[in-house]
C-alpha cells in the first residue's frame, strides 16, 4: 500500500482529516478491503492507545522526598552566592559574585558523573616494585583547567540521591555545602570569574591534589565516558556519528 | 494576578517561599506522572523521573518564561529526562525491552469484566506496551504526547521545541512505526 | 565596576524577551566579523572561523564537501574559500579566502575552559550551549584517543553541520565534531528542508540572525549531545594549521594497545618506523607505568599520551615476559 495512503488512512482513524477529506477517504474504506483493513488496524490502535492512557497506577511521590532531594543536591534556589558572600569586599565580590552566581543559574543536570579517572588503589594489585606512582604534575598551562587534563575528586555525598538514569551516572553532590561551587565535582574545576580573581576563595584547589586522597569517597568513581567517533556523518545530525562505549575491555586504542 | 495561578506560585517559589513550589508540585505531580509512566511503564523508574522533574524545575525556575504554560515547561523537562535516560541507554536496548516484557508481568490480568473477552484486550494491551517500549524515544514521546495524552499541536510543538507542521509530520512517523513494530506481536500480517 | 556587574547580573536573570542573554549577544557581536557562513547550494552547511588576519579559517569538515566553498561574511559579502588541509583525527579543516579585505580580528583559541556556558554558531546563527564534562572520544580510524567535551544544545532541531564553539569571552573553543546519532528515522531530507526554512531567510541580508520559530528558553531542556575536542587538541590543530606547512602533528608513540589484566595496557601492534618501534617496544609489552603514572588500563595509556608533547622522553615500564624493564620513548606524531 502506498504510503500516502496509509498516513491518510491513519489520519482519519485519529480524526485527523477535515470533514470534507474523511468522507471522502470513508467511501474508499468501503470499496477497497486493504484500505479497509489498515484503516481498521489504525483505530484498533488509537483506541487502544487511549485505553493506555487511563490504565495509569496510583503513584507513590511524595514532598517529604522532593525536599529532600532539593536538599540532597546542596541547593537552595534563591541566590547563595550573594547571600553568603561578606559585603564587605563589595566592588570585588559583586562582580565576581554575577559571573558565579550567572553560572549558577545554569545548574548542571543532576547524576553527572566526572568523567575522569581515579586511580583506585583497592583495584589491581600494584607491583610494589614500582616507581612511586602518586604525585599529579599540576598540568601545565593553568591550574584551572576542565579535567581533560587534570584530575579531581570525587566528593561522596551523605546521601546521594538514587536517580535511574543510564546506570553510570550517581550524584555525587555534597550536601548543604557552604562552599558549594569549590566543591562541585561536576563543574568544570576552575570556576567562572578565574579571568578577573586569582586566588579567589571559589577557585578549586582539586585539581591539583594527588588523587590518591580521597579515601572518603564512599563509592568508586564512575568510569569516565568513552565515546568512539565514526568516520561517517550522521545524516540527521550533519556532523560525525559518536557512539557510547559502555565497557572499555578489549576496545583499541593508538598512541 | 491570582494568588494562586501558577505564574503567582512561580514567582513565589523564585522569591525563596518553597511552599510555593510544593503546591505546585501537588497541583501537577500526576499529570507529570502520567506522562512518565506512559513513557517508561514501570512505577518506581516513572516516580523518579518525575521527582528528577520537579527538582530541576526548582533548580531552574528563573529560566522559566511566563508567555509558557507550567505543565509545558514540565513536560518538556520530563521528555528531556526521559529523551536523556533513553540515549544512555541505547546500548542496552535489547535488555531494556526484555525488561520491559518481564516488567510488564505484573500487569494485572482481566479486570471485572468478562474474563475471556479481556484475555484478549490484554494481550493486546501488553503487545502495545512493548511496542511502546520499543519504540526510539522521539516516536515514543510524540505518540503518549499526542495519542495517549491528547495534547493539541500548539503544546507539543512548544514542549518539543518544533513547529507545528513539524509536530504533525513526527506524528505520521511514529504512528507508522508503532504500527509496524505491533504487527508481528500481535502475529498480524505486515501490509 | 560593581553596579555594571550587578546589572549583567541583573540582566542575566530576569532576562528579555530574547533568545539569548545580554552576555551572550556580546560574545556573539565581538566574533561575528571574523565568521563566515559556508553555503552550498541555497543552505548554509557550517561556519568558519578567522584564524589569522590574511584570510584563515578554521572550520569542521562536515560544513566543506569539496575542495572549494563559497563563504558569506557578516557583512554581505561572498568569498571563495580554498580547502587548504584537513586534519584527519580531528576532523578540523583550514580553508583560505581568495581575498579577504575585511578588518576583523581573529579569533583566539581559549587556552582551556573555564565557564561551563558557551555560545554554538550554528548554520542558522548563535545558540545557546553547555559543556557538560569531559570524556574521551576514540577516533576511528585512528583509534587515536581525544579528550573532548561533551556539550549540550538547548534546541536540537538545527543541524550540526559544521558548528564552532566560542566561549562568552569571544574565543574558540572548539566545534562539534561529533554526535550521538539520532534515530535512523529521522532523514537527510527534513534536515535540509528545515534549514532551507530557516537559512533561506538569512541568505540575503548581511549578518542578521534569520527569522527563527520561536524558541523559548524551557528548563534545563537538553535533547543534543555533541563532542567537541579539547581546547588543548584545538590549540595543537591551529597552531598547525597557522605553520608554513599547515601540517597538524598529533603526539603519539606509534602503537595500538588493548587493555591487560590484570592491569596495564598490552601493546598489540607497533606500527612501523614509529618511535616505539626505534626504542625497541614489541607487540606483547604490557606497558605498566609512564612517566611515573600508572597506567591501569589502554584507556589510561592513550589519556596520558594526550598530555605529552611532540618530542618529550618518556619513561616506560613495561613487562616482557614476567620481566619488568623501563624504556625511554620520545614522543614522536601521529601520520
Amino acid at each position: 500500500m502506498r504510503k500516502k495512503i496509509e498516513e491518510e488512512l491513519a489520519k482519519l482513524a485519529f480524526g485527523d482529516l477535515s470533514a470534507d477529506e474523511a468522507s471522502r477517504l470513508e467511501l474508499r474504506t468501503q470499496v477497497d478491503p486493504e484500505a479497509a483493513k489498515t484503516f481498521e488496524s489504525y483505530r484498533r490502535m488509537k483506541d487502544e492507545l487511549q485505553l493506555l492512557g487511563q490504565d495509569v497506577p496510583e503513584d507513590q511521590l511524595s514532598k517529604e522526598r522532593l525536599r529532600q532531594a532539593i536538599l540532597t543536591r546542596g541547593l537552595k534556589h534563591s541566590e547563595p552566592a550573594i547571600q553568603r558572600m561578606s559585603w564587605i569586599w563589595m566592588p570585588v565580590a559583586a562582580a565576581f559574585i554575577a559571573f558565579g552566581a550567572f553560572y549558577l543559574k545554569g545548574n548542571f543536570p543532576a547524576g553527572g558523573s566526572t568523567s575522569t579517572v581515579v586511580v583506585d588503589k583497592t583495584t589491581a594489585p600494584e607491583p610494589n616494585w614500582l616507581p612511586e606512582v602518586g604525585v599529579v604534575r599540576p598540568p601545565k598551562n593553568d591550574v584551572f583547567v576542565m579535567p581533560e587534563t587534570s584530575r579531581s575528586p570525587v566528593v561522596s555525598s551523605s546521601a546521594p540521591t538514587r536517580v535511574a538514569m543510564g546506570g553510570t551516572r550517581k550524584s555525587t553532590r555534597m550536601s548543604g555545602s557552604a562552599s558549594r561551587l569549590a566543591n562541585d565535582p561536576e563543574l568544570p574545576s576552575g570556576a567562572a570569574g578565574l579571568d578577573m580573581f586569582d586566588r579567589s576563595p571559589m577557585s578549586a584547589s582539586e585539581p591539583v591534589e594527588s588523587p590518591l586522597n580521597f579515601g572518603k569517597s564512599a563509592e568508586p568513581a564512575p568510569a569516565p565516558t568513552i565515546i568512539v567517533i565514526q568516520t561517517e556523518t550522521d545524516a540527521s545530525t550533519g556532523t560525525l556519528k559518536a557512539t557510547e562505549v559502555g565497557d572499555t575491555a578489549n576496545v583499541l586504542v593508538g598512541g | 494576578m491570582e494568588l494562586d495561578s501558577d505564574v503567582a506560585l512561580v514567582k513565589r517559589a523564585r522569591d525563596g517561599d518553597y511552599a510555593a513550589f510544593e503546591a505546585l508540585f501537588e497541583r501537577y505531580r500526576a499529570l507529570t506522572f502520567r506522562f512518565a509512566y506512559q513513557m517508561v511503564p514501570r512505577r518506581d523508574d516513572a516516580e523518579d523521573i518525575v521527582q528528577e522533574a520537579f527538582v530541576r524545575a526548582y533548580q531552574n525556575l528563573d529560566k522559566y518564561r511566563d508567555e509558557a504554560k507550567f505543565t509545558t515547561w514540565l513536560l518538556r523537562i520530563v521528555t528531556n529526562l526521559c529523551t536523556d535516560q533513553a540515549r544512555m541507554s541505547t546500548r542496552r536496548t535489547a535488555l531494556e525491552q526484555q525488561e520491559a516484557a518481564g516488567a510488564l508481568d505484573w500487569m494485572t490480568i482481566g479486570s471485572y469484566e468478562d474474563p475471556i473477552q479481556n484475555l484478549e484486550a490484554d494481550r493486546r494491551k501488553v503487545a502495545l506496551r512493548k511496542a511502546l517500549a520499543a519504540l526510539p524515544v522521539h516516536h515514543r514521546t510524540i505518540i503518549v504526547l499526542r495519542d495517549i495524552e491528547e495534547r493539541e499541536y500548539t503544546e507539543i510543538a512548544e514542549i518539543l521545541g518544533c513547529t507545528i507542521g513539524g509536530a504533525k509530520l513526527r506524528v505520521l512517523r511514529a504512528r507508522r512505526a508503532l504500527k509496524e513494530r505491533i504487527a508481528p506481536l500481535l502475529g498480524e500480517e505486515k501490509q | 565596576m560593581f553596579w555594571s556587574a550587578a546589572s549583567l547580573y541583573l540582566a542575566v536573570t530576569i532576562g528579555g524577551g530574547t533568545d539569548l542573554s545580554e552576555r551572550e549577544m556580546r560574545a556573539w557581536k565581538k566574533v561575528q566579523p571574523s565568521i563566515v557562513s559556508i553555503i552550498e547550494g541555497r543552505t548554509v552547511s557550517g561556519s568558519a572561523a578567522l584564524i589569522s588576519a590574511d584570510g584563515l579559517f578554521i572550520t569542521h569538515a562536515s560544513a566543506v564537501s569539496g575542495a572549494e566553498a563559497m563563504g558569506r561574511t557578516s557583512t554581505g559579502r561572498i568569498v571563495t574559500l580554498k580547502k587548504l588541509a584537513t586534519d584527519e583525527p580531528t576532523q578540523f579543516v583550514l580553508l583560505k579566502a581568495d581575498i579577504w579585505m575585511e578588518d576583523a580580528p581573529a579569533l583566539t583559541i581559549a587556552p582551556s575552559v573555564q565557564e561551563k556556558s558557551i555560545l554554538a554558531i550554528t548554520p542558522t546563527g548563535p545558540a545557546r550551549a553547555e559543556i557538560v564534562k569531559a570524556a574521551y572520544g576514540i577516533v576511528n580510524p585512528s583509534r587515536k584517543v581525544v579528550s573532548v567535551n561533551e556539550i549540550q544544545l538547548e534546541n536540537n532541531m538545527r543541524s550540526l553541520s559544521g558548528v564552532l564553539l566560542v566561549n562568552l569571552n569571544g574565543q574558540l573553543v572548539g566545534a562539534l565534531n561529533a554526535a550521538l546519532g539520532m534515530s535512523a528515522e529521522q532523514t537527510v531530507q527534513k534536515t535540509r528542508a528545515d534549514l532551507n526554512n530557516r537559512g533561506a531567510a538569512g541568505l540575503g541580508g548581511g549578518g542578521i540572525l534569520p527569522s527563527q520559530p520561536p524558541t523559548l528558553q524551557y528548563g534545563p531542556g537538553i535533547l543534543t549531545a555533541a563532542y567537541s575536542v579539547g581546547t588543548k587538541v584545538l590549540s595543537r590543530v591551529v597552531a598547525g594549521f597557522l605553520s608554513s606547512s599547515h601540517e597538524v602533528r598529533h603526539p603519539a608513540i606509534g602503537v595500538f594497545c588493548r587493555d591487560a589484566i590484570p592491569g596495564g595496557a598490552v601493546i598489540e601492534t607497533v606500527t612501523k618506523d614509529s618511535m616505539a618501534e626505534k626504542a625497541g617496544l614489541k607487540s606483547g609489552d604490557i606497558i605498566l607505568s609512564i612517566n611515573n603514572r600508572q597506567v591501569r588500563n589502554q584507556i589510561e595509556f592513550a589519556q596520558i599520551m594526550a598530555d605529552h608533547e611532540i618530542g618529550e622522553v618518556l619513561t616506560i615500564w613495561i613487562q616482557r615476559s614476567g620481566l619488568r624493564q623501563q624504556v625511554k620513548v620520545e614522543v614522536g606524531s601521529q601520520p
